[in-house]
């Protein structure tokens, strides 16, 4: 049903408003919120380094000094989940924003050109899509050995083709709309048009596109760093931690030392998760798929 | 239908030769020659060029890329270094493995996603929505390989009732009939629930936004205005509309399962394709890694031929639009 | 059957949407009622609340978000009391409805012959070549070209005037005792609405079903009711027979949607009239006569009170201040 009241104010407090009735979204944005905080000031506050390593308190149970416990090499594991946090964190954004600066650029070229220009394209993100994203991922790791730098170029390299076509599907159906019609009959470029007038309007699906996307590859990380392809020594994420448990005994008596960083992970893919549930719904309903009644 | 197979069929090829091209490049990529780890090293060098030359090794790259296609496309997908067998071989033995998780797997995550799913749309902000709905999201967030550390953690190391790895009990392998049928069900449980659970969440979010979608169709009101029984409106009008959804989400599910298995199995020491991939990895053992990226790359393609056809024969407006554009 | 029988009655029939506590009236106290055989016709603008009156009729408002009173008698018995199972033996079987938008309202992964055939199974237990007979003698009743073909084409296939004729058909497999029409023109083009109003007739004519007929378009409504209802943001505005409805129309509102009925004219083009403002929404409903604010006539007492429904001469009824007679 139609609602005057909510005419009279801007989309953007409307959205607001509709946001903050999500309970799920905001939790998750609170949750992230403080994840961050933690990751950033931890170090600082728990009195111990990265590579602090206590002699006297190798594979401590917690308390005692170390609130989590201590790892093989006694280095604190609360400080090294702050630190790890960081790597996966940033992981999560350098990769989504290469994804991001392929995709973009890839989708707003298919849509405006068309013709062969745009077959091509699109026939390469059918390909890189039916590669088993994971195994494809492995393999070039395999190859490329693990690094922070290779970590974000494999999963940006394959990451890209859902962006594109997001980006590419918005701009075929806005750039016959009549405002970009009257842009280009001013005179403006190509790319003026799509970075001025086309995509601001795609902006919703970016959004909600970036933010699940920065859990996925948080999750990814952890897979890869987890099998030792991802993040390599001496740098360390929540990822590396869990591949302490590889070794059975490890599994079996120190949950310390990979509960916590298995559950960081859980607790922050959830959270982007939720707030990007809660975004889609306010900024890109289709995606979403909830309407009717 | 037939040219709407056929047009889907040319476009499968097309993206399996562009795939072809990416593992053949990859190959290539490698340091060193292909053939190295099957050959002694006291075999003189200029043998070892010749035979080389024999082989096509030093034949420009198109060549050698038509010579690769032509006997992947018989079957032959090169030597594993690790396993000194010929590739297909080597996967073959390891996918019944695999099918059988997999399978396991989609019956779970089939029954509670779509029961689950229909449930919580028709009973929309209810207690087993709100509940399922955060499940699905925990399931969606938690790395599988944790998921299963947990269980293994819970259920074989602390209350000691399950198995926690491989397919079959150690010292029992030669047991047979309904023991071995047992041991095996039994060491697939645990897998079985992380790979289930996570796939359940995908199916139950899927099927619940598309059947609130139909629901609020105007054909929906049609059948319940002709006086259908609810059972009928929602199990045979709504469901078989959300049908083609259902059916996308599976053809994902298909091929992600024989992949995606890969930490999941590695974690249970599951002997099927996953873990033979990082196996492979692991010994770097490139033909065998490229042969099972080119193998499911294909299952892809085949599971999306096949859910573009089940579409075709469940949404007759398919055909229909696909003539348009 | 008797004459003058009224079959049919609406009871200061309340309909509110929105949050428990916060829920806004669309419906506020309809009255209507049919005799057996008859046409009523409800008019008004869209959002007036002429569909809402009649899906409660049908049981079909959504049950989440909305909350219903008053009565609906139907044959002796309160539709607003009957359980949900036996709501469904009446659905489609005594009571049937056919739908504005045709295009939308047939299941588009069923054949056309699936979908009706379901419903014959249901509600007569028809099964096989008996069921198969009755559809397609349905489908020639509605006057489908080739009823063979058609059973077995799925909706895609059909035009949109072909589909509110299956619609139609569909509506009246089961011979209701009550056929309710809810706009079932108006998404057509213009050809194809004059062949369905021609369908309408004839099969009142010929099976002298009781029909509700739904319309915005005065001129549609004047064409087949027998009765008419003029509806206003939720209320019964004018009621009278079609002949005086026409010839006497007395409320202020009748008048606009005559006025703007007649401008539809070509020859009149540049004199085409519309009735100024838009109908006000539920939540800013005026607190006197609704129409007041877009009412030529309307004065002091139209902004302060609702006016009540009154009979000004014999079977004439008018909710207005202004109209002459009161005291």
């Amino acid at each position: 049903m139609e609602r005057n009241v909510e005419k009279l104010k801007t989309p953007f407090q409307g959205n607001l408003k509709k946001f903050m009735t999500n309970k799920l979204a905001v939790t998750g944005l609170v949750v992230l919120v403080a994840l961050l905080l933690f990751a950033i000031v931890g170090p600082y506050v728990t009195g111990y380094d990265e590579e602090t390593i206590d002699m006297m308190n190798m594979l401590a149970k917690p308390g005692n000094g170390h609130t989590l416990g201590t790892d093989e090499l006694g280095r604190d594991i609360l400080t090294r989940l702050a630190y790890g946090g960081r790597v996966s964190i940033s992981v999560g954004i350098f990769a989504t924003l290469m994804e991001l600066l392929i995709g973009v650029l890839l989708g707003s070229i298919a849509g405006l050109y068309g013709g062969i220009v745009e077959s091509v394209i699109m026939r390469i993100t059918d390909i890189i899509m039916c590669f088993p994203f994971f195994v494809i991922a492995l393999s070039i790791a395999a190859i490329t050995g693990p690094s922070f730098r290779n970590l974000i170029f494999i999963i940006g390299i394959l990451g890209w083709p859902s962006v594109c076509r997001i980006v590419r599907s918005k701009v075929l159906y806005l750039k016959n709309m009549e405002y970009v019609e009257a842009a280009r009959s001013l005179g403006l470029g190509q790319m003026e048009i799509i970075f001025r007038h086309i995509l601001p309007n795609a902006m919703g699906p970016i959004i909600v596109f970036t933010t699940l996307s920065v859990a996925k590859v948080v999750l990814m990380e952890a897979s890869l760093s987890f099998l030792g392809l991802g993040i390599a020594r001496p740098q360390s994420s929540w990822g590396t931690m869990l591949s302490a448990a590889q070794n059975m005994q490890i599994l079996k008596d120190c949950w310390w030392m990979w509960v916590p960083a298995g559950m960081l992970v859980l607790l922050t893919v959830l959270s982007i998760n939720f707030l990007g549930d809660g975004l889609a719904e306010v900024l890109d309903p289709k995606s979403r798929g909830t309407g009717g009644v | 239908m037939g040219k709407y197979i056929g047009k889907r069929l040319l476009q499968a090829v097309i993206i399996l030769l562009g795939v072809s091209v990416i593992v053949f490049a990859l190959v290539n990529f490698i340091p060193g020659d292909p053939y190295s780890g099957m050959y002694s090293p006291d075999i003189p060098t200029e043998e070892i060029e010749a035979k080389l030359d024999e082989l096509g090794a030093n034949d420009p790259i198109p060549i050698q890329y038509v010579k690769w296609l032509g006997r992947a496309l018989t079957g032959d997908l090169g030597y594993s270094i690790w396993y000194k067998e010929p590739v297909i071989s080597v996967i073959l033995g390891r996918l019944g493995n695999t099918a059988l998780l997999a399978c396991s797997s989609i019956l779970v995550s089939t029954l509670l996603g779509i029961t689950v799913g229909i449930y919580s749309a028709r009973h929309r902000k209810g207690l087993v929505d709100n509940v399922s709905t955060v499940m699905a999201f925990t399931a969606l967030s938690i790395p599988s390989f944790f998921f299963g550390m947990i269980l293994i953690k819970i259920f074989g190391v602390d209350l000691q009732i399950l198995p926690i790895s491989g397919m079959v009990t150690v010292g029992k392998e030669s047991i047979t009939g309904a023991a071995r049928a047992l041991d095996i069900a039994r060491h697939m449980v645990l897998p079985t629930v992380v790979l289930g659970l996570m796939n359940a969440a995908t199916m139950l979010r899927y099927t619940r936004s598309s059947m609130v979608d139909i629901q609020g169709m105007d054909f929906i009101r049609t059948a319940r205005a002709k006086g259908l029984p609810e059972r009928k409106v929602i199990y045979k009008h709504a469901l078989k509309n959300a049908l083609s959804q259902i059916i996308t989400v599976l053809s994902l599910q298909i091929p992600g399962l024989l992949s995606g298995s890969l930490l999941t199995e590695t974690v249970f020491l599951w002997p099927g394709v996953g873990r033979l991939n990082f196996e492979a990895v692991n010994h770097r053992d490139y033909p065998l890694i490229m042969g099972i990226v080119l193998i499911l790359a294909s299952f892809t393609l085949i599971a999306n031929l096949i859910a573009d056809i089940s579409y075709a024969a469940i949404d007759p407006r398919v055909l229909q639009n696909d003539g348009k554009g | 059957m008797a004459e003058h029988e009224i079959f049919f009655e609406i009871k200061d029939l309340v309909v509110k949407f929105g949050r428990p506590g916060r829920a806004f009236p669309v419906v506020k106290g309809v009255n209507l009622s049919l005799e057996r055989g008859k046409v009523l016709g409800l008019v008004g603008e869209s959002g007036c609340g002429k569909s809402v009156t009649m899906l409660s009729s049908m049981g079909l408002l959504p049950q989440n978000n909305c909350e219903v009173s008053g009565s609906i008698l139907f044959d002796g018995q309160d539709l607003m009391k009957v359980a949900p199972k036996d709501f469904q033996k009446i659905r489609g079987k005594r009571i049937s409805m056919v739908f504005q938008e045709p295009m939308t309202s047939l299941n588009p992964v069923f054949t056309i012959g699936n979908q009706l055939e379901e419903m014959l199974a249901q509600h007569e237990g028809l099964k096989g070549k008996a069921n198969k007979d009755k559809c397609l003698e349905l489908l020639s009743l509605v006057s489908i070209p080739d009823p063979e073909s058609v059973y077995d084409y799925y909706p895609f296939k059909l035009s949109g005037g072909m589909r509110q004729r299956v619609m139609i058909a569909m509506a009246l497999a089961c011979d209701p005792e009550l056929l309710i029409a809810d706009e079932p023109t108006t998404a057509l083009d213009v050809t194809t609405q004059a062949q369905i109003i021609e369908l309408f007739k004839d099969l009142q004519h010929k099976l002298h079903t009781s029909i509700v007929f739904i319309s915005h378009d005065l001129g549609v409504i004047g064409e087949i009711s027998d009765h008419i209802a003029v509806l206003y943001a939720g209320y019964v505005m004018e009621e009278c027979g079609v002949k005086t409805l026409f010839q006497n129309p007395l409320h202020p509102y009748t008048f606009g949607l005559m006025s703007s009925r007649m401008g539809r004219t070509l020859k009149n083009k540049d004199k085409l009239y519309s009735i100024p403002g838009i109908v006000p929404s539920a939540e800013n409903m005026p607190a006197g006569c609704p129409f007041a604010p877009r009412c030529a006539r309307a004065g002091e007492r139209c902004a302060n009170a609702v006016p009540p429904l009154r009979e000004v001469e014999p079977g004439h009824k008018v909710r207005c201040w202004e109209v002459a007679g009161h005291e």
